[in-house]
């Protein structure tokens, strides 16, 4: 018995450390690499830790497109999720409070998360013609509209979990104290759904920061956001794989950021999206 | 009883309707405005147009006339065999890949909670595993481009082992590369909903099993699992739609190659509407892409609600 | 002076019926109690009253102004939610605080009211804490101190005493009680506890399925109910019914069922229903267990089991097969199968339609 125990122990445990390997390894020869000279990148055998610390493929980036395409990122994803999370708050607080109405009844709300469950690309052929038909391609204004459009259900379902879990009666305490709708919302809603708030708009954010097809169809010339830029490192003879790292590391810091903040909150959250 | 001022009969029935409307029924009106409007002008007005032209031959790079072909578009989807092989492709793509990314979380999940005894620790794992899901797909697939060229880390690394080096993304082997990377990225998902699934389990189900001296094989069959079977569905299915969405890997690493060995139909849907503009047709098959992704959403919502 | 009066209410909610033509006059001062079980219209009631609701038919009016249109907000009521609605995010203080802060106060007047109601209900310690932190009895006297402290026409209990223990239940009601009297606050007070009723309301208006069963002053209900529910409900516990025929023999009236015959001469008022089929009821508190004397009725019983609540208890017995409970208030500890002379006076029936439920003794006048 004793030995049974410890024999499924020791599968677990290697399980878990080869695991760990299998994630951490493509995350560590990224950061390994950018900080190699690109001769380096090819050698034979590799060097697996970084001898110098070499920065050219962070200062290219920082000179270049590559700053540029990081900012757009920055503020496009910043803007359409305050949109998206304002329309959000409003609907999801329709939906969780006035269920009956055709707007908000279940049909509607199947409806709105339709769109999300749509792979992105079969909308993007229609969406890519409105968008060149009225001369607003390549624009930031047609990629924060497509991004909120896209990001309005993930935020509505997120919010109306949080508005769900709030008790009516305390809206209709504060009524019978005397506040009206408005005064109700800023002062007993709002604050109340304050976590789940945060939560709603680090994730909002992160999934435009992430996401690609869309960046690059609509995106790419006067606005080009840094997962669009990534490829276009890889053209010409030589492959810049240290700049190309250089980026990845950039790029991935908010999303550990938010991972090690939101990490509570993410079980909930990924089961309700 | 009688003669009590106020207002009576006709005058007051309008008030009340006037009052109820105001106070019960407009509010969500005024609260949906603004997102319905979104919605339609981004999503449902372009998609009404997509109907529109997928009557129609369009391509816009040869001529801007458009000629009016009625349903023909849709007929030829079904007899398209690059967009039916790629369909197959995809199903055998989500399948395995899916079920793989199902077990494999579920196995690291269940170790995390049996054998990592330190919170600490427990939790920096799981931030560490669940990495990846956060990160963009274009990033991710960058990151694994690096390692799986022909003259790549890993085939580097083989090489200095004395090893033969991998064609990674050859023919044979590009789409299990590919399965490989989302193994990678997305195995969290399943990972994070087992672990979830498995911490809300009463502990003192498994005392008093430990006290009828159950096997920990037995308690995991006659415990765990039968606990964890709705979650892990729902984590399946999840991941099976998600699946559906897939198109930025292969945009990045393979490009659909070689060949149309990794051609998945989003692939193939974004190669037929922006490489090709074959606008009506793309407009016909994206149709039928949403048609199918709302029939799973369907199901999807369908069981979501049976819990 | 009637403070507030519900005229004629109806209110649906889909299908579903939830009031039915409800009026009452609610006085000015009164402890006012709405007595239903769960799903009879009591909360639905409330929420007309302070407007969170608004009917489809009939009106409320506050004084003589037609308020059945006016939001909650301008209505000048207080409403102590069942789960009592504290803002979790703001101390007690706070909390007590909201409806003052509307009022344009100075933040010292808004001080010394909230420290007056709070050390009127004994809260004064809790003030800087959150709603979260503190127990349900507290958090129950925080909620009543927010209604009280705005002054309001009335202030509406929503079932305020079943989310607390039994033992703190107890102490709250006389608390209320006193409480009520000392302000003159006119209270409305929902609850499926005829306790709360008997122990603490004025008046009382029984609900069951949206419609009024009687409404009456809580003594007057509880001596002379409209009907078989009222009389069922409204008394712990619950009447006895039986089933019996009214006949004649000699020039006398009988109540007969199969084990008991009652000689029910004295009671005119049910010359009438000779030959019919009435309704027999008893309060389980009017049988008096040994000591028979000075009642008008005996019989002997078999005790079946005794049920001991508290420092009262229920006996259950049999009288020639019937089945009937009794209510003693001290501990009555008697063996199972000991045979026990019962009686009861003529004061101490009720007499109801079998078809209609309604009570015969004022179904005549």
């Amino acid at each position: 018995m004793r030995r049974k125990i410890n024999w499924g122990k020791g599968v677990g445990i290697g399980g878990l450390i080869l695991y760990g390997i299998f994630i951490l390894f493509p995350i560590y020869w990224t950061f390994n690499t950018s900080f190699k000279e690109i001769g380096d990148v090819y050698k034979v055998p590799p060097s697996f830790v970084p001898t110098r610390f070499i920065l050219d493929a962070y200062r290219f980036i920082f000179q270049g497109t590559g700053r540029i395409a990081l900012l757009n990122s920055l503020v496009v994803a910043a803007i359409s999720t305050a949109i998206a999370v304002v329309l959000g708050t409003m609907a999801s607080y329709a939906y969780s409070r006035y269920p009956f109405t055709p707007l908000t009844n279940e049909g509607a709300q199947f409806n709105l998360l339709t769109v999300r469950m749509f792979p992105p690309i079969a909308f993007l052929l229609p969406i890519f013609w409105m968008w060149k038909r009225f001369g607003l391609l390549d624009t930031y204004f047609a990629l924060i509209i497509t991004y909120t459009a896209f990001n309005l259900p993930l935020a509505v379902w997120l919010l109306k979990g949080f508005m769900d879990a709030l008790p009516r009666s305390i809206e209709e305490a504060s009524y019978v104290d005397g506040y009206s709708f408005w005064q109700t919302i800023r002062r007993i809603v709002l604050p109340l759904i304050g976590s789940g708030l945060a939560a709603t708009v680090a994730l909002c954010w992160i999934f435009i920061w992430n996401e690609f097809i869309i960046a690059y169809l609509l995106g790419g010339r006067n606005v080009i956001l840094y997962t669009a830029y990534l490829p276009s490192l890889r053209r010409g003879m030589r492959i810049m794989w240290n700049q190309i790292a250089a980026l990845s590391v950039l790029a991935i810091i908010p999303s550990i950021i938010i991972l090690v903040l939101f990490r509570k909150y993410l079980v909930k959250i990924y089961l309700r999206s | 009883m009688k003669g009590l001022p106020g207002l009576y009969g006709k005058e007051k029935d309008q008030m009340l309707g006037r009052a109820q409307k105001k106070r019960v029924v407009l509010t969500p009106y005024y609260l949906m405005i603004p997102p319905q409007f979104l919605i339609w002008a981004v999503v449902i007005f372009p998609l009404i147009w997509a109907v529109y032209i997928s009557f129609h031959d369009w391509n816009p790079t040869i001529s801007p006339e458009r000629t009016f072909v009625g349903i023909w578009n849709y007929v030829t989807v079904f007899r398209d065999e690059r967009f039916l092989s790629a369909l197959l492709r995809m199903l055998y793509y989500s399948g395995v890949g899916v079920t793989i990314q199902l077990f494999l979380g579920t196995a690291i999940a269940l170790a995390l909670v049996e054998y990592v005894r330190s919170e600490r620790l427990r939790t920096f794992l799981l931030v560490l595993f669940l990495l990846p899901m956060m990160m963009a797909e274009a990033v991710a697939a960058q990151m694994w481009t690096l390692l799986i060229t022909d003259t790549g880390t890993i085939n580097n690394i083989l090489v200095w082992l004395g090893l033969n080096p991998i064609g990674w993304r050859s023919r044979e082997l590009a789409l299990t590369t590919l399965m490989i990377v989302d193994i990678w990225q997305w195995t969290a998902l399943p990972l994070l909903i087992a672990y979830a699934a498995r911490i809300s389990i009463p502990e003192s189900l498994y005392e008093s099993s430990r006290l009828d001296g159950a096997s920990r094989w037995l308690i995991l069959r006659k415990i765990t699992l039968p606990y964890m079977r709705v979650p892990l569905a729902i984590a399946f299915l999840l991941r099976f739609m998600d699946s559906y969405k897939f198109l930025d890997k292969v945009f990045i690493m393979t490009y659909g190659g070689p060949g149309t060995a990794t051609e998945l139909p989003t692939f193939y849907l974004y190669q037929t509407a922006f490489s090709y503009f074959k606008v009506g047709y793309g407009a016909a098959m994206s149709w039928i892409f949403g048609i199918i992704a709302v029939i799973g959403m369907f199901f999807f919502w369908r069981l979501a609600k049976v819990q | 002076m009637e403070e507030v009066r519900i005229r004629n209410v109806t209110k649906r909610f889909g299908k579903k019926v939830a009031l039915q033509g409800v009026s009452a006059p609610i006085p000015k001062g009164s402890f006012f109690c709405i007595l239903g079980e769960p799903g009879a219209g009591k909360t639905t009631l409330l929420r007309i009253i302070a407007g969170l609701e608004i009917p489809e038919e009939g009106e409320i009016f506050f004084g003589d102004q037609d308020v059945t249109l006016v939001p909650p907000q301008r209505r000048n009521v207080a409403f102590v939610f069942q789960d009592f609605a504290l803002y979790p995010h703001m101390s007690v203080f706070e909390n007590i605080a909201s409806p003052l802060r509307l009022k344009g106060l100075s933040e010292e007047a808004i001080r010394k009211k909230v420290v007056e109601v709070a050390s009127f209900l004994k809260i004064e310690k809790l003030l800087d804490r959150l709603p979260n932190f503190i127990s349900g009895g507290e958090r129950q006297r925080v909620a009543i101190a927010r209604a009280l402290v705005k002054e309001p026409t009335l202030c509406l209990f929503d079932e305020p005493l079943v989310n607390l223990d039994y033992k703190i239940r107890e102490d709250m009601r006389a608390q209320f009680k006193l409480m009520q009297r000392e302000l003159g606050q006119t209270i409305v007070f929902a609850t499926p506890d005829p306790i709360d009723a008997l122990s603490m309301a004025d008046i009382v208006l029984v609900l069951h399925e949206g419609r009024v069963q009687q409404m009456a002053n809580v003594w007057e209900a509880y001596k002379r109910p409209a009907n078989v529910f009222v009389g069922k409900y409204l008394g712990f516990p619950e009447m006895n019914i039986f089933e019996g025929r009214v006949s004649r023999s000699g020039n006398s009236l009988f109540w007969e069922s199969k084990g008991l015959r009652l000689d029910i001469g004295s009671f005119d008022f049910l010359k009438p229903y000779e030959g019919a089929t009435v309704l027999l009821g008893l309060r389980p508190e009017d049988i008096r267990l040994g000591d028979t004397e000075g009642a008008d009725f005996t019989f002997e019983a078999n005790i079946v089991l005794s049920e001991v609540v508290g420092s009262d208890t229920i006996v259950h017995l049999s009288v020639e097969g019937v089945a009937l409970r009794a209510f003693v208030p001290q501990i009555f500890r008697r063996p199972s199968g000991e045979r026990i002379p019962i009686g009861f006076r003529h004061e101490d029936l009720y007499f109801f339609s079998s078809q209609t439920g309604k009570n015969l003794l004022l179904q005549e006048g």
